[in-house]
């Protein structure tokens, strides 16, 4: 294993919150609001248009 | 300010690093780590096939390269849960590194190689189980405002992981 991923391994000392795992599978469910929605038409002209850049 | 360069969209483009040599070893993030991982590290995390590297190049310079990787969001953080949930990790592509060159900020970048993460997550998510494009934030502000206006949604200390915090896109809801 790399010295770099032993070094981030160790740095983390913050409670796990099985409160937001819970608020993730309640957003899992739930319908997009208008205004995500919005945001992801967004994203979708952003990646059309990133299609056409892209050599690989 | 006066080290920042002018962008000519026209001349952007987004390539895969090959395992063989990086483009270009001029890239210099403002983030020293995000420098030195492109410069000394990347190559060797593509050769052992821990990440894949795509880069946008303007001309002949990298400007800003994005790191994806296989992840999931733990959930068997208890014996309480491990108890009661067979199956409790969601696959996800995670975003290990995302950076921008720094003389060339505030020029839609980060949002390119963003949309770029998202032309390719989808073609992945047709073979293989992966409900969310995830990343793991810098404790910063400006960082968390980015993703927040892109739309990823951020959960604090969610994951049962070394890096607990997470920025995350729930990739059904794109199609």
């Amino acid at each position: 294993m790399p010295v770099s991923r032993i070094t981030v391994m160790i740095r983390d000392v913050k409670p796990f919150d099985s409160s937001q795992w819970d608020q993730l599978q309640e957003n899992m469910e739930r319908p997009l609001t208008k205004e995500q929605k919005e945001k992801m038409a967004k994203i979708r002209e952003g990646v059309l248009e990133v299609s056409r850049l892209i050599d690989f | 300010m006066s080290d920042e360069l002018p962008l000519d969209r026209g001349r952007l483009k987004f390539y895969m690093v090959t395992e063989k040599k990086m483009p270009d070893d001029r890239f210099e993030s403002s983030v020293e780590e995000f420098t030195d991982y492109y410069r000394t590290e990347s190559l060797q995390d593509i050769r052992e096939r821990l990440v894949r590297m795509y880069v946008a190049k303007h001309g002949n310079l990298v400007v800003g390269y994005v790191t994806l990787a296989m992840a999931h969001l733990r959930h068997d953080a208890t014996d309480e849960i491990r108890a009661k949930e067979v199956n409790g990790n969601i696959p996800a592509l995670l975003i290990s590194h995302l950076a921008v060159h720094k003389n060339f900020h505030r020029r839609g970048i980060g949002t390119q190689l963003l949309n770029l993460v998202f032309h390719i997550a989808p073609k992945l998510e047709r073979w293989a189980g992966c409900r969310y494009v995830m990343l793991n934030p810098r404790d910063d502000g400006g960082v968390r405002d980015f993703y927040n206006n892109y739309g990823f949604t951020y959960y604090p200390n969610i994951n049962d992981d070394r890096e607990r915090d997470a920025f995350l896109m729930d990739l059904k809801k794109m199609n």
